[in-house]
């Protein structure tokens, strides 16, 4: 355990007590979590990831911290564990202190899974992830021209729908699915018709490709 | 009894004065014998002798002396007694006493009468033209041996012809032959002859017979033609005047008088037969005397035979056929549109000889043939070689070898040599026989004219082409990258060739370590990566695209360099040259871009430019500083950054050489290269002293923003007065790097003018340099 981590469990402890002088209250696998939100917010992955463990070590069914362990193990480079948090995460049941929060875990950690397994190198599966995160979420026929998608990542809100479908693309050429990733590169375009390259063609590939770099970067 | 006889048909005794007539072989002479009575004491007869002489002549020498005959009372002897002379017989005898008789005469003699020669009938008689014509005359005598002198004298008495007369007719007088050596065409007719024939005593005979000369066809006769001679390939007609050469008796030289030629076989040449040809008129049956004249029928039957067993176009090309019908040769034709024969001489292109026999046949009507062989010449004349067409252009990819095989003919000489020779030294030739290998330099590309020339020694021919050695195109790398939009180490990298040159491709990242990435190949030069950076930093991915380029492999790199949006970041060149470096905020997000060499530029970029950096169409949010090594052929001051604008036109960039790189300020991406040095830069940014100063009216204030001061410097340029009041600001905004002069009018930012004294002029930059100078402000 890091000093950094100590002296905020110290921290915590000292609130704690002083609260339990008036009230014997513990932090639950929800305050854990939702700080470890808080400081993932920050950029402080790898504390955030420690707190997403203390929460599911507290309640091993808290979808949310295994959804927290999901997205920090992706920030801090351990993909492989990402996926399998991610992956615990996805068969439990909502947490029901986060419902009507404006968090809805489940579409984040089929987000997360999209996002990981495309980091993975695991295409097909992101493509599946992705796939099944627009539908629920009603983004699947998201154009421009609708404005914002209905889905963004309520924890890091610079992550909606959007980049949700540009993975798709990307996932899609690097499976060699070109019309599927025109298509939906298309929906992250404001002018898809004059982008019509013919896939078929490296020059088409190319500007497929080009496209695919600009968009990341331009969402 | 006594009596004296000539030949055994008459006995004429002398006295008897019968004369013999004709032939007398031998005359004789009987007598009877003579009395001496031995028994009357005479010793007896001896010997008789008998003399005979002209008659009443006492000289008998002349006809036979006295001739001892012994006892016998007959003797003969042959006699030549004359035409119209008597003569008589004397006999005596004597005893053997010695005692001699009287002689006993004829009494009167004997008269020798002639006989007239008579002809043996002479038929009448025919003769060819053209054949001499010998006949012997016959006729008879009988007194040519016993007669004295008496000979047989002939001669022609008339020639009487129905046409023509002759005095080529003569007769022996003697012999009695007839000749006639001998009868022409102009002869021929029938002659009548009468011969007549005289004996020694003016007797004669007279004869008559017809002698008729047939009518028989001459051979024309041809002289000797001349030889002729003249150079190969020569083009001008070499014609020859038969007609001139041929006499024919019977027939008309010009228009009845059909020729033939036959060229003897070139024994230079293997196989040749001899190649006989007819001129105009020649009709089968002149075609077949001309054939007769020269094979003889036995031969000529052979020749069909093996004409018609070694092909059928011999056969149809009658007995005359060259079996090498590619060899050249001799031809000849024959031609008498112009009312002659002319025998025109063609040779085959190259063709030549010496001496090759021509026999030319006059062939007449009839079909007689007469023929003159001549020699024609055909003096060689060296050909110049002659080069097979190579073509205008040949182009080959750069990088290639070229294999040229050079063709050439030369009728003449079988030793020719090749020379190639490109106007550029850039290009190795090697040439082997026909053989030519050209060798571009590596990467050389661009046009030689290419002279290519034969020579035999003497003649040469020469052809020309231009060599376009073409840029082979190489691989058009083009790396994408998909950052993971919420696991921001992991990337997507996406790769195209364009150009669908690449046969290997392979990604290396530097970080700085060199780490090979894998790729996959997703479809035809299209390829994807991925890649998860451990570490934060500056990197690059440099795509090794294998291609081949000619009969060599070149290796091109792309740097992929990553401009960081929260920190400064640089990245450079495969090759190290070309660097480039930029601050915090340049970008607004990482962001790749690629670095290439001039190597993987696009064709219609090869303009000069030596490197790339990202797309032209692109800007920094704030210059970047790119640093190139100078050209070592030139001194690196004197060398400035170009970069071409969107417009596509090179523009210099302002340039600092420091520490052996060349160095400029530019936000725009896009093409670079390295040009002479116009702009003067400053290095420093520094205020300068205004002038004039002390001053009147106006003042003109110098500064300069240096290069290193950075490259949008914001710089305020203010007027103070001694109390440290603002008095006027000349400028204050962000300037680029170069020399300013700004004029101060002495009034304030308001405009009134100031008063006379000293005043502070400040220059300020953002980079935090401060400088003052002093004016003074005289009214």
């Amino acid at each position: 355990m890091t000093f950094k981590r100590l002296s905020i469990l110290i921290a915590i402890a000292i609130s704690l007590i002083s609260w339990n002088c008036r009230k014997q209250l513990e932090p639950t696998e929800v305050d854990m979590s939702e700080y470890g939100w808080v400081l993932y917010a920050n950029g402080d992955f790898l504390n955030s990831n420690e707190w997403f463990q203390e929460a599911v070590f507290t309640d091993s069914t808290y979808k949310d911290g295994f959804n927290g362990l999901g997205w920090t193990h992706g920030k801090l480079g351990q993909i492989q564990q990402g996926i399998a948090n991610f992956n615990l995460a996805l068969p439990l049941e909502d947490d029901a202190n986060l419902l009507g929060s404006g968090h809805n875990t489940t579409q984040q950690v089929i987000a997360g899974l999209a996002m990981a397994k495309h980091a993975d190198n695991q295409h097909a599966q992101a493509i599946i992830s992705g796939d099944s995160l627009l539908v629920v979420t009603g983004d699947d026929d998201y154009s421009v021209s609708l404005g914002d998608p209905n889905w963004f990542f309520s924890r890091d809100t610079k992550i909606n729908s959007k980049h949700i479908i540009w993975v798709l693309a990307s996932s899609h050429f690097v499976q060699g699915n070109f019309d599927k990733s025109l298509s939906r590169v298309h929906q992250l375009m404001s002018d898809p018709p004059t982008f019509a390259p013919d896939v078929n063609t490296v020059e088409g590939r190319l500007l497929l490709a080009e496209k695919i770099e600009f968009l990341r970067d331009n969402l | 009894m006594c009596h004296i006889g000539v030949d055994f048909s008459a006995k004429l005794c002398p006295g008897t004065g019968i004369s013999p007539v004709g032939q007398v072989i031998m005359y004789s002479a009987v007598w009877s014998p003579f009395a001496d009575d031995t028994e009357t004491g005479e010793s007896g007869l001896n010997f008789y002798e008998w003399a005979v002489g002209r008659l009443g002549s006492t000289n008998l020498d002349s006809i036979l002396t006295w001739t001892n005959v012994t006892l016998d009372t007959m003797a003969s002897a042959f006699l030549g007694l004359r035409h119209l002379e008597s003569f008589d017989v004397s006999i005596r005898a004597t005893d053997l006493a010695g005692n001699r008789s009287d002689t006993l005469k004829t009494i009167n003699g004997f008269l020798r009468l002639n006989t007239a020669p008579i002809f043996t009938a002479i038929d009448s008689q025919f003769v060819d033209e053209d054949i001499r014509f010998t006949y012997q005359v016959v006729s008879t005598d009988k007194d040519t041996v016993t007669i004295f002198g008496d000979t047989l004298h002939y001669s022609l008495f008339t020639i009487v012809p129905d046409t023509q007369f002759t005095s080529n007719i003569t007769l022996d007088q003697f012999t009695g032959i007839l000749d006639w050596n001998t009868p022409v065409q102009a002869e021929v007719g029938n002659y009548d002859l009468t011969l007549i024939v005289n004996d020694e005593w003016g007797f004669s005979d007279t004869t008559s017979f017809v002698l008729t000369v047939n009518s028989v066809n001459d051979t024309p006769v041809v002289s000797q033609i001349g030889n002729v001679e003249f150079d190969e390939d020569d083009t001008t007609s070499h014609t020859l005047n038969l007609t001139q050469f041929v006499t024919d008796v019977d027939n008309n030289d010009t228009t009845e008088i059909f020729w033939s030629y036959l060229v003897t076989p070139d024994t230079n040449i293997y196989p040749t037969y001899p190649l006989l040809g007819f001129g105009p008129g020649m009709t089968e049956e002149l075609r077949s005397a001309v054939r007769n004249f020269i094979f003889g029928k036995k031969a000529l039957i052979k020749m069909r035979r093996e004409s018609i067993a070694i092909s059928k176009e011999m056969k149809s090309s009658g007995y005359s056929l060259n079996v090498n019908p590619g060899a050249p040769t001799l031809n000849v034709t024959i031609d008498t549109s112009a009312g002659i024969s002319i025998a025109t001489f063609v040779a085959d292109s190259n063709y030549y000889v010496e001496g090759r026999d021509v026999i030319f046949y006059a062939t007449d009507l009839s079909g007689a043939v007469d023929s003159s062989i001549m020699a024609v010449t055909i003096i060689p004349i060296n050909d110049a070689p002659i080069l097979k067409a190579i073509g205008d252009t040949i182009q080959m990819a750069e990088n290639d070898t070229l294999v040229l095989n050079i063709s050439a003919t030369d009728e003449d000489d079988s030793t020719i040599v090749f020379t190639v020779t490109p106007d550029s030294t850039q290009i190795t030739v090697i040439v082997q026989d026909s053989v030519a290998t050209l060798i571009p330099d590596q990467f050389w590309v661009n046009s030689s004219r290419v002279v290519v020339v034969v020579d035999d020694g003497e003649l040469t021919d020469t052809t020309m082409f231009i060599l376009d050695v073409l840029r082979v195109i190489r691989p058009h790398i083009n790396l994408f990258i998909g950052q993971n939009p919420a696991f921001t180490r992991y990337y997507e990298i996406m790769i195209t060739d364009t150009a669908e040159k690449t046969i290997g491709l392979s990604l290396i990242i530097k970080q700085p370590e060199e780490v090979p990435v894998p790729l996959d190949t997703v479809d035809d030069y299209t390829w994807v990566a991925h890649y998860s950076f451990d570490s934060t930093g500056s990197f690059q991915f440099e795509v090794f695209a294998d291609a081949v380029v000619g009969d060599t492999t070149l290796r091109d790199t792309a740097v992929l360099a990553l401009a960081r949006v929260g920190r400064g970041w640089s990245a450079s060149s495969a090759d190290g040259r070309f660097h480039v470096a930029g601050e915090s905020g340049t970008v607004l997000f990482d962001q790749p871009f690629m670095i290439v060499d001039s190597l993987l530029f696009a064709p219609e970029h090869q303009d000069g430019g030596l490197y790339r950096m990202g797309h032209p169409m692109l800007t920094f949010k704030k210059p970047v500083l790119i640093s190139l090594s100078p050209d070592t052929t030139g001194n690196g001051e004197n060398q400035a950054i170009y970069q071409k604008g969107k417009e596509g036109i090179w523009k210099e960039i302002p340039t600092i050489f420091e520490n052996d790189q060349l160095m400029a300020w530019t936000s725009q991406l896009g093409y670079f290269k390295i040009g002479p040095q116009i702009l003067i830069i400053p290095e420093v940014t520094a205020l300068g002293n205004n002038y004039p100063n002390p001053f009147n009216s106006n003042t003109k204030i110098v500064f300069d923003v240096g290069f290193f001061g950075g490259p949008e410097q914001k710089v305020s340029v203010i007027i103070y007065n001694l109390l440290g009041q603002e008095v006027r600001m000349l400028t204050n905004e962000k300037l680029m790097i170069g020399h300013y002069e700004m004029e101060w009018n002495g009034r304030d930012n308001v405009e009134n003018t100031v008063s006379s004294g000293v005043y502070i002029v400040r220059m300020m930059t953002n980079r935090g340099i401060s400088q003052t100078k002093k004016m003074m402000l005289l009214r």
